[in-house]
This record gives structure tokens, sequence and C-alpha cells, in this order.
């Protein structure tokens, strides 16, 4: 029995998605794409803005979405999102990410400070994706970067 | 109703007791899909009495509706089974209004239900998915709490990933 909730809890009582435990908010937020994460559910509420940015909200969204893929094989458009750290002022690693990502001037304030970003890599079959030689696609999407103090 | 109810066949029968009072008789293979129950047999062995101070009658009845059909299903070795858990589990999800939607996830989630806690949170999920803010905020009535001029910053620091 989970110990954390033994509080007694009021069953009439009508309930809203702020309500449910963190965890089941998380559950339901990794099933959501990256778009939907970004663009709307991180500014529903403060609540869903700093789960989204938590770090271990980042890692449990990276693997979950890794097993999903890896069992939906015969998805011929599977897509992994990773979820990339780094710090700014390494200047090798910088040049890596800046490359295929565009970062907003506002990360360059925070140079010395590590940024959590979200990449798509989709093998994606349409498009013009059947002449092209990569057999990923790296799509610069970010979540708002997450500055780790 | 005590825990007179001996048993002579093989499958053992455990009494579910809710936070209302309300009882269930159910078999051992069914109440053990759920996590919580499975380990509390496991430790505590001889108990068929388990009180479950914060699960509602109302909704525990429907996780074991949930879990039955699942054991059910389960021990039916047919290939269609797959098919018909599917078929039965959207059945399940379809009408459910809000509230009963989140106290069920809510019981599910106490209770350690892991499969039923993934088929609720996918509901909630669809029902999330492609909505703009606003629309997410009507379904679900959340009342933003950022202070003014900072949702708007959120926009501008993120839309420039999918633009």
């Amino acid at each position: 029995m989970k110990q954390r909730r033994q509080q007694q809890m009021s069953w009439k009582a009508l309930v809203g998605l702020p309500d449910l435990p963190e965890d089941v908010d998380e559950e339901i937020l990794l099933r959501l794409p990256p778009e939907s994460l970004i663009l709307a559910c991180k500014r529903v509420c403060r609540l869903w803005y700093n789960l989204i940015n938590r770090p271990s909200f980042v890692d449990k969204y990276l693997r979950f979405n890794i097993q999903k893929t890896t069992t939906l094989r015969y998805n011929s458009n599977s897509s992994v999102s990773l979820f990339l750290k780094w710090t700014l002022q390494e200047l090798s690693l910088h040049e890596i990410f800046v490359s295929h990502l565009r970062v907003c001037n506002h990360h360059q304030n925070h140079l010395s400070k590590q940024v959590l970003s979200l990449t798509t890599i989709s093998t994606s079959t349409d498009d013009n994706a059947g002449g092209d030689l990569l057999p990923c696609v790296i799509q610069p999407v970010s979540l708002s970067p997450f500055v780790v103090e | 109703m005590s825990s007179s109810s001996t048993t002579t066949t093989t499958t053992r029968l455990l009494m579910l007791k809710a936070s209302d009072g309300v009882t269930f008789e159910v078999e051992e293979a069914v109440a053990t899909k759920l996590g919580a129950i499975n380990n509390m047999v496991e430790e505590e062995g001889s108990e068929d009495l388990i009180c479950l101070p914060n699960v509602n009658g109302k909704f525990l009845g429907m996780v074991l509706e949930w879990c039955k059909k699942h054991a059910n299903n389960n021990t039916n070795s047919d290939k269609g089974n797959d098919e018909v858990n599917k078929w039965w589990d959207k059945e399940f999800v379809m009408d459910l209004d809000q509230n009963t939607l989140y106290h069920l996830l809510m019981a599910a989630d106490y209770l350690s239900g892991t499969e039923l806690v993934d088929l609720l949170t996918e509901k909630v999920a669809s029902m999330i998915r492609g909505k703009k803010v606003e629309e997410i905020r009507e379904t679900f009535k959340i009342k933003s709490d950022f202070l003014p001029g900072q949702e708007e910053e959120i926009r501008k620091k993120n839309s420039w990933a999918f633009e």
C-alpha cells in the first residue's frame, strides 16, 4: 500500500485534474507528444509547468517513449524524443548542438548553466525521406531550457 | 459477514472492505491483479479480510469489475483475447464522466493497478491531445495561476521550437 497517501480523501468531492496525485499527472503527461506538452500543457498551470520542466520527468518521458517506440515496431513512422542536457560553456558540446538547435539569445546569458532540451529523432517515411541519405531527421524540438542552478 | 467464509475449492476468496463499509468477495486471482492487494496477501498470508480505508465502494467495485474481466480473459487461452480485452477496455472508459474518471484513477493508482492506471491515464491524455491551452483549461476546468505576463513569456520562450 502506498504510504504517501494515507490521508482520507473525500470521495464525494468533485475532483479535477490538479487534484490528482502528482505521479498520476505525470503518467498522463508522459503520453502526450512534445508539441502538446510544450505549446499547450506547460501554459495551463504552474503545477504542470514545473512538472514538465523537472529533470526527473524529462528522464521518465524519454524512457517511456523509447520503450513505446520499440514495442510498436510495426509503426513505420516512429520517432524517439531525446532530452539533451549540456553545459553551454563547454564549447565542444555547444558547437555540436548549436548546429541543430536554434539557441535563443537568452540561453547565452547563462553561459555557465546547464541547459536541457528535447530533440525528436524520427525515422520518417514521408516527405522527401526516400532519397535522403540520413536515416533520421533531427528536429529542434525544445522544452523551455531548464536551467540547473 | 466475517472471515468465516472458508472454502473447500482451490480458489481462495478475499473480502475487500471499502471506506464506506461496502464489502466485496473476490477470488484471490482477481484481487491480486492489484499490486497493493498482491503485496498484502503475500505479506500477511492468512488474512482474508482486507480493509481499504482510502477507496470508496463505488470505485472499488468498478476497479474490481475491471480486474475480474481481465483475470477471466487471461485464463481463456483464446488468441482473440487481446482483442476482447481491448474492446472491453474501450467500452469501460467510453462513457465515464470526468469526476468518475479521476476517482477511478486515484483508486487504481492507490491500489497499484498498473494496467488500469495505464488505461485511464491514456484516456485522460486523449482528452488533452491536440487541444490548445484555453481548450485544455475549459475541458478540465483549470484556472490559470500564472502571474500576468508569465504565460506570455513561456509562450515566447517555447514557440520558436515549432516554427
